[in-house]
């Protein structure tokens, strides 16, 4: 309300103060005269525009900072003598506050360097009382890590810094394979930086709900260890939302700038086009009403039931490309490998059917949801060509041409607590024809994995980039369980 | 015929009252998972029996509901100077949800204590090392931090899962037991104990048989006998699916302990890492054992022991009863412990394969109701009792209500039948918290059709008629009320729009049965006036329909409902003390006592009204109450009563509004026409 709304609703207000002869009068008089229409707003009705932006979590993440080290001057000894303190514990907090600006962490930052037993319990008791997300330790002397297994111990997933100079294998060969630690020895501070996206990440997940489209119940749960709410709707919830909405300049605009930015379009018509397009902004309004995060649906049971004139594949993509998950055929464990790729690594992951490309010994990673931002949100996309969705011919369906020579890591969450993890690289792109089956089909040589017909899971999540290792700090620190392809064929 | 509705009514209403007067339990819940009940001594009641932790020599417990935001029932006893506190509260893990019964035992005096707490069970539970099943399902998770006093058999299960009988589907002739297995669901190994003399040793036959998988690869196992090195087998790779098969082990007591030990464990790596076992026999030292013979059943009888695994016969280590914990307690000393419970038809998680650390079921709950709460009007209120009940009404509605293919309806408890005045309540009790599209869900039964099988005996029919219910035999003017009050609480058109053929219809039947004859009751006028409403927001003018309003309206001057007294209710009062809508005049602070306006008062925003979103604060600052209103700008509200309560016995003997000197009408009212925007009033007392 405007200041002068205000004051002339005050005035009227005031004016219309009444005897109880003249107000029963006036009020029986009105008795059905209600003009509701001007009186109410519409509440969820198409035209509300929703930013894509605005369906990813964005969590309050608090992180404590401590230096640990003894009491300089140094005199021999690691780090050593000419080890400029001063200079790298500011260089190594600067560097940290920049990367807490850009990931919106707040830093709880000790006051002064930890040189002493007594500055140590004080810390672990702020730790256990304040309860932060978690904890960075930069390390400035070789005698401080027993402080820093007693910071660990706190229970508040620890991430160790260790400049080279501030430890030997030994100091880390028992501590740095312990659950909630995650110690980075070297001198590469984007490390640093993604151990604390980790953090971010974890809270992205504690704070995300999935909507689960399938079925015909309604019901909510949680996910242990990540602490993801997982909600379940009937399926036909979003076909009667889908039907309601109407072609709205939104989903003219979506039309335009998904054509515009393709290499080409082969199979789709202007109707598909309209059709993914109201999809795709009926998922976010379906979202935004279920304050969820993510979604999986049963598309292709929609799809084959003929209930939906277009599955959902391009509203898919284009929700992956902005940080969003839309997952496919209410798979909830693909759907949360598809936000781990998005909450820890800011890429869009690749939902697959794995098929063995025996006679290359491959892995075609095939489906018809894929993101173009491979690179990351923030990096160039890469080419795509748009198809309709392969198995029905209708709608739809992004096919992205994938890098050769790019290595990729294939995550897959086969329960709350437990993931498979490998790496590959690509070779390169399958097209359809001549090959049937999916859009996006990409060839994957696997590292590790000697036979392709050997490698774990279905609907792996594909991802740009070899992350083994920070896939598997990340499951260090909060405590999932790794599981890998057999290197090995085992009759 | 009109007059002798409202007496079925009266009757229906006197009824419903008892029963609410009679309930003496609390009920917990999750969102669409059902409720369970806590009875006020504490038992809490499961679909599978119930289960109830007792403080030994303590007379009598006190029992609490708490909606903070999570429905939680606290019960306390004590016994001397030990104090018992439980907690119990629905966690919604996945998949299917959990009750957790937290306990906390603690020693009040300076000195040590000991205390005896009783976990009483239900007849044919058989608690294992870590769970209790019953009726083949793992239904509670006990403490791994204490251990019960309890004696041992000569054999059984101590650890493993679930029994499932018939799963397996052995092919070819073999022992029937092939057909049952124990599964240990989430990695859990398979445990039984056999007592054996010390040091002794048996051949131990186990037998498998793979129905689930028919890959390999996909499931192996790792079968631990003691006294032999682990073993590791892939029943599809060996044998193929369906096949049944034993594997012979020469086992032995290694650490002397008087009994053998047998499980089967899960592969670490495997894909599928559920544990199961179809069969164990145990033989003498000096049996030759042909495995071949073993499969076809014809060494059964010889066998020391044959364990059909999941079957009938197969039993829990310990002896059946309840478990007795002994407590030694250090002065001031708290022992806390949590229990879990099945809940809703499904399993407790594995205690072994789980990792819910403490505090992460509380705070699963707590995501969930708060995401719930938070699509809700603030509604602030310093009346704890009052407000526990408003968050509890509203709660309610959602934990418990049937469904099928987004259709739904709101029932007293799981499985409870159709009601229209609780459909009708509920919606409203939704509607005036704001929470809109809940009250849409249950609603819709009223206007979309076809319903889904389960409801479709309720769905208007084609003349336009709800079909009546036997505990209210009005249901026309119910469901043309409950439609319209969510069209102007929620303002929704569009909704509006699709739900103006139904109410068009319905509207048009019952002016046409009014017609026939009767003089109309006040809920039918409601009824109509309601379905004008909706009618008019979703652009139709209805002018058969206020018509009709208009003639009864001069005929009633009462607009009481004699609806009977439902749960929602509980919601609805307090919202209605505060802010309560007619259509007409927009009341306030009615239901309002002093108690409520003292520090820090009053706090309500965006309250849904039919005049549009209206925001209160009110509170008593030594001798002065204000009153703040946001109201829908403009003229938008018709008439408005502020109601002063007295406070110390006195009532108000001045008041100004905007800063101006204002009139109180009976010296407890003040009132206003055609009023928007902020309003601020002050009342004096003396």
């Amino acid at each position: 309300m405007t200041s002068h709304d205000s004051a002339s609703a005050e005035q009227n207000a005031c004016c219309n103060c009444l005897s109880r002869r003249r107000f029963l009068q006036v009020s029986s008089a009105g008795a059905v005269g209600l003009t509701l229409a001007d009186q109410v707003g519409h509440a969820g009705e198409p035209e509300d525009r929703i930013a894509a932006a605005t369906l990813r979590p964005d969590p309050h993440v608090r992180v404590a900072v401590a230096v640990l080290r003894v009491k300089p001057p140094y005199w021999l000894g690691w780090p050593g003598t000419s080890y400029d303190v001063e200079g790298w514990r500011e260089k190594y907090l600067q560097e940290t506050r920049r990367t807490a600006a850009e990931q919106h962490l707040r830093l709880e930052v000790a006051d002064a360097p930890l040189e002493d037993d007594a500055a140590v319990n004080a810390f672990v008791e702020n730790l256990k009382a304040d309860a932060p997300d978690g904890v960075l330790v930069i390390l400035q002397h070789l005698g401080v890590w027993s402080w820093a297994e007693r910071i660990a111990a706190a229970g508040v997933p620890t991430i160790v810094f260790s400049p080279i100079g501030t430890s030997f294998t030994g100091h880390i060969a028992r501590f740095s394979w312990q659950q909630g630690v995650y110690v980075l020895s070297g001198l590469d501070f984007s490390a640093v930086e993604q151990a604390l996206r980790m953090v971010r990440a974890k809270r992205m997940f504690e704070e995300s709900r999935v909507l689960v489209v399938s079925g015909n119940q309604r019901a909510e749960s949680v996910l242990e260890c990540l602490g993801t709410k997982v909600r379940t709707i009937p399926r036909r919830v979003f076909q009667e939302w889908f039907e309601r909405q109407p072609v709205t300049p939104e989903v003219r605009e979506v039309v335009a700038r998904v054509k515009k930015a393709a290499a080409k379009v082969v199979e789709p018509t202007d109707r598909d086009f309209l059709n993914a397009a109201r999809a795709y902004v009926t998922a976010k309004r379906l979202m935004k009403a279920e304050q969820a995060n993510a979604l999986s649906m049963d598309c292709l049971g929609m799809v084959s039931a003929r209930v939906m004139p277009t599955p959902p594949c391009l509203a898919w993509s284009l929700l992956q490309d902005q940080g969003v998950t839309g997952g496919c055929e209410a798979d909830l464990f693909a759907a949360v490998s598809l936000m781990f790729s998005s909450y820890v690594f800011d890429k869009p992951g690749f939902i697959n059917d794995p098929v063995a490309d025996t006679a290359r010994n491959e892995l075609v990673a095939a489906h018809c949801v894929c993101g173009t931002r491979l690179n990351g949100f923030d990096k160039p996309a890469e080419p795509f060509i748009l198809r309709t969705h392969s198995e029905s011919d209708v709608g739809v369906s992004i096919q992205t041409l994938w890098r050769a020579g790019q290595p990729v890591t294939l995550v897959r969450f086969q329960n709350p607590t437990q993931l498979i993890l490998d790496t590959g690289t690509v070779t390169g792109n399958v097209d359809t024809p001549p090959a049937g089956g999916c859009r996006t089909s990409v060839r994957i040589r696997m590292d590790r994995v000697d036979d392709a017909r050997d490698v774990l899971g279905f609907h792996q999540v594909v991802f740009y980039g070899n992350h083994r290792r920070e896939v598997e700090a990340f499951c260090q620190l909060y405590g999932l369980k790794v599981v890998h392809s057999p290197e090995r064929h085992v009759a | 015929m009109y007059r002798q509705m409202r007496a079925v009514v009266a009757a229906v209403a006197l009824t419903a009252s008892c029963a609410l007067a009679q309930h003496s339990a609390y009920v917990v819940g999750s969102p669409d998972a059902g409720t369970t009940t806590v009875a006020a001594d504490g038992a809490v009641q499961e679909n599978w029996g119930q289960v109830r932790l007792v403080l030994e020599g303590a007379p009598a417990a006190t029992c609490a509901l708490s909606v903070d935001p999570v429905p939680t029932v606290t019960v306390s006893s004590s016994a001397g100077a030990v104090t018992l506190t439980t907690e119990v509260f629905r966690a919604p893990v996945w998949p299917s949800g959990v009750d957790v019964l937290t306990a906390r035992v603690r020693n009040t005096a300076e000195s040590p204590r000991t205390a005896a707490v009783v976990l009483a069970l239900p007849e044919g539970a058989e608690a294992g090392e870590r769970t209790v099943a019953a009726g083949g399902r793992n239904v509670l998770a006990l403490p791994a931090s204490l251990t019960p006093k309890r004696k041992g058999r000569d054999w059984g299960w101590t650890a493993g899962g679930q029994a499932l009988p018939g799963w397996a589907k052995p092919q070819g002739p073999g022992d029937p037991a092939f057909r049952s297995i124990r599964a240990g669901m989430g990695g859990v190994p398979i445990t039984y104990l056999f007592a054996v003399p010390p040091r002794g040793g048996r051949k131990v036959v186990l037998g498998l048989c793979e129905s689930h998988w028919a890959e390999a690869g996909q499931r192996p196992l790792l079968l631990n006998v003691e006294g032999v090195a682990p073993e590791q087998v892939d029943p599809v790779a060996a044998w193929g699916q369906h096949q049944p098969a034993c594997l012979l082990f020469d086992g032995r007591d290694a650490d002397g302990d008087g009994f053998l030990r047998v499980s089967v464990d899960p592969v670490e790596a495997a894909p599928d890492r559920n544990t199961i076992l179809n069969v164990i026999w145990l033989f003498t030292p000096d049996k030759a054992i042909d495995t071949a013979e073993v499969l076809a059943g014809r060494l059964t009888a010889a066998a020391e022991r044959s364990v059909d695994v999941g079957g009938q016969r197969d039993q829990s280590f310990y002896e059946g009863g309840d478990l007795r914990y002994e407590l030694s307690l250090k002065p001031n000393e708290e022992v806390r412990f949590d229990l879990l419970l099945a809940c809703s038809g499904g399993a407790v998680p594995s205690p072994e394969a789980a990792a819910w650390p403490a505090g992460a079921l509380r705070k699963a709950a707590t995501d969930v109701w708060r995401d719930f709460f938070a699509q809700a009007a603030k509604l602030s209120v310093p009346a704890p009792g009052r407000l526990t009940a408003y968050r509890c009404a509203l709660a309610r509605t959602v934990m418990a209500r049937a469904q099928a293919e987004a259709f739904y309806y709101p029932v007293e408890a799981p499985g409870g039948a159709f009601s229209p005045v609780l459909a009708s309540r509920a919606a409203y009790a939704l509607d005036l918290a704001g929470l809109h599209l809940e009250a849409e869900r249950l609603v819709r039964l009223y206007w979309d059709k076809p319903a889904p099988k389960p409801f479709q005996g309720l769905s208007q029919t084609d003349a336009g008629e709800w079909p009546v219910q036997t505990d209210w035999p009005d249901t026309q003017a119910l469901a043309l009320l409950t439609l319209g009050r969510h069209a102007v609480l929620s303002g929704d058109a569009g909704w509006a729009r699709r739900a103006a053929p139904a109410v068009r219809a319905g509207a048009k039947w019952l002016i046409a049965k009014l017609e026939e004859g009767g003089e109309g009751s006040p809920l039918q006028t409601q009824g109509l006036r309601a379905a004008g409403q909706l009618l008019r927001l979703a652009g139709d003018d209805a002018v058969p329909v206020w018509a009709k309003v208009h003639a009864l309206s001069e005929t009633q001057q009462s607009q009481h409902s004699l609806l009977p007294r439902t749960y929602p209710d509980g919601a609805i009062s307090l919202r209605e003390a505060l802010v309560a809508d007619d259509g007409q005049t927009l009341t306030v602070l009615r239901g309002a006592s002093e108690n409520w306006l003292r520090s820090p008062g009053i706090v309500c925003e965006g309250l849904p009204t039919s005049f549009g979103p209206v925001s209160l604060q009110a509170a008593l600052s030594g001798d002065t109450l204000r009153v703040s209103l946001q109201l829908p700008a403009g003229a938008a509200v018709q008439a408005l009563t502020v109601h002063l309560p007295e406070v110390g016995g006195r009532r108000p003997d001045r008041a100004t509004l905007q800063g101006k000197s204002a009139g109180i009408e009976d010296g407890s009212a003040v009132q206003m026409l055609n009023v928007g925007g902020k309003v601020v009033l002050e009342a004096k007392y003396p």
